[in-house]
């Protein structure tokens, strides 16, 4: 085996690590994830970016909260705060909405890998 | 070809060859088609019933994506004549049969409502009471028919005793059912069953427009049929108390008509005085039941899952299997107050559990 021989394997290699890191994820952990207002796409978001996002809806504004991986209804104009309660969100196929204001938040990832629906 | 002669420019070539194709290699790799953006996987979704309802199709190879997305748009219509039938509080028929009611008269069931209200009166029967279309009345109480309506304090004991005595006086739902009453107190409600039965209705008039392959999801309620392309639907079942890494209890795949329905305490609820108080409210006592956080029955119809997760968690912890059984409802599972597992021996086999969980076998 030549010095050749072995530069052709250690960049071979480090190819496959690098593929493994950017491309493996948790079998179930959402990528993305997608706004609607009354059932019409709004936007699309990656869930790896920390920020607020503010959702113009029926009532008023609703405010949805990403951070590590995960998204949340902060804030919503309805009486009942069932967004609200619903907690964190990670998980492909999680799915959370604030119905007085028509607002929802569906999250998705690689299906391939992760689950194409949640019974909850 | 000739090969070179030189024994350097040989190896040259032979490396650059082998260069050539790692670099070929690893460009598709990168650039290959991701799984998430399947060509044959069609989905849509939409409000209706009071929560998100979501369609997704898996198509042959023959079938075009335009045609199935016209197809959903023409099933969500079709829905929302669904949800107009069965909503107790509007005026559709079911409306307006409460409202017959409430006027003192006795109803004849519509034929379009006949045969829900038949296995709504069978189920009711073999649940012993514990799943019950006629507790309309209660539900308002409790303020959990209509989600911008939700109290924050639990109504007087007064006023649940009093519907509780109305409901005990009131004649049963029996099958065939083509009249009912009078009984003016008595206001039907199909939310324990009108979901299940809409995923199932969803499948048989998407399965007559050429669609085999499906999921119907509404609001936690699902339907499949079908597989997805050359695996089976996975499943994912909520666990009642996430935290940051558990999202999910549990995961099972399915191929073929089923239906995985899950009633928690935690879909619709308030707090006071330190309580949970949710919409699983038991008819026999008036009040949310205790005991269980979650159950997930899986069967082969939507309507009877449905049905079937209700009085499951009403009856309890001592008391679920011996209703399953009573339903003729053979996997299911439920968790205790502590977060414990009890399984029938016939789910058991499919279900994958995460680590940490407790999980009793139920023979």
């Amino acid at each position: 085996m030549t010095r050749g021989d072995v530069l052709a394997i250690c960049v071979a290699a480090a190819c496959v690590g690098a593929l493994y890191a950017r491309h493996w994820q948790p079998p179930v952990a959402a990528t993305r994830f997608e706004v609607r207002v009354a059932g019409e796409p709004v936007g699309r978001y990656p869930l790896d970016q920390k920020r607020d996002l503010w959702v113009d809806g029926r009532l008023g504004r609703s405010l949805l909260r990403i951070d590590n991986g995960r998204v949340r209804f902060v804030a919503s104009p309805c009486r009942n705060q069932v967004c609200v309660h619903s907690g964190w969100l990670s998980s492909s196929g999680d799915a959370a909405a604030c119905l007085p204001n028509r607002v929802s938040v569906s999250l998705s990832g690689d299906a391939g890998a992760g689950l194409d629906a949640v019974s909850f | 070809m000739k090969l070179p002669d030189s024994p350097h420019l040989r190896l040259f070539l032979r490396r650059l060859l082998l260069g050539l194709v790692l670099a070929g290699l690893f460009t598709w790799l990168a650039l290959r088609p991701q799984p998430g953006a399947d060509p044959r996987l069609v989905e849509r979704e939409f409000m209706a019933m009071g929560t998100i309802v979501s369609v997704s199709l898996y198509l042959d190879a023959d079938q075009d994506r335009g045609a199935a997305e016209d197809a959903l748009r023409t099933f969500e219509r079709g829905l929302s004549d669904y949800e107009a039938r069965w909503s107790a509080w509007r005026a559709g028929a079911l409306g307006q049969l409460n409202q017959a009611l409430e006027r003192g008269e006795a109803v004849q069931i519509p034929a379009p409502l006949q045969a829900l209200f038949d296995e709504a009166a069978q189920l009711s029967a073999a649940s012993a009471g514990r799943f019950d279309v006629r507790i309309g009345r209660l539900v308002e109480l409790w303020g959990f028919h209509d989600e911008t309506q939700f109290r924050s304090v639990p109504p007087a004991t007064e006023d649940i005793g009093a519907r509780l005595a109305t409901l005990a006086t009131a004649p049963p739902l029996t099958a065939p059912a083509t009249g009912y009453g009078p009984a003016p107190q008595v206001w039907f409600d199909f939310g324990a069953i009108a979901k299940g039965d809409a995923t199932d209705q969803a499948v048989t008039r998407l399965r007559a427009a050429g669609y085999h392959h499906l999921i119907v999801n509404a609001g936690g309620n699902l339907r499949t049929a079908g597989r997805r392309g050359d695996r089976a639907w996975r499943i994912g079942i909520r666990h009642p108390r996430p935290d940051a890494e558990h999202r999910l209890l549990a995961t099972l795949e399915t191929a073929g008509d089923e239906a995985v329905i899950t009633s928690g305490d935690y879909e619709r609820y308030f707090e006071h005085g330190g309580r949970r108080y949710h919409h699983l409210i038991d008819p026999r006592t008036g009040y949310p039941a205790q005991g269980l956080q979650a159950v997930t029955v899986v069967a082969p119809r939507g309507a009877l899952a449905d049905a079937a997760s209700t009085a499951l968690f009403v009856a309890g912890p001592q008391h679920w299997r011996d209703v399953a059984r009573q339903m003729g409802v053979e996997q299911a599972f439920v968790v205790d107050a502590a977060g414990k597992v009890q399984i029938t021996a016939a789910l058991a086999e499919r279900v994958k559990f995460i680590d940490g969980i407790e999980v009793h076998v139920q023979p």
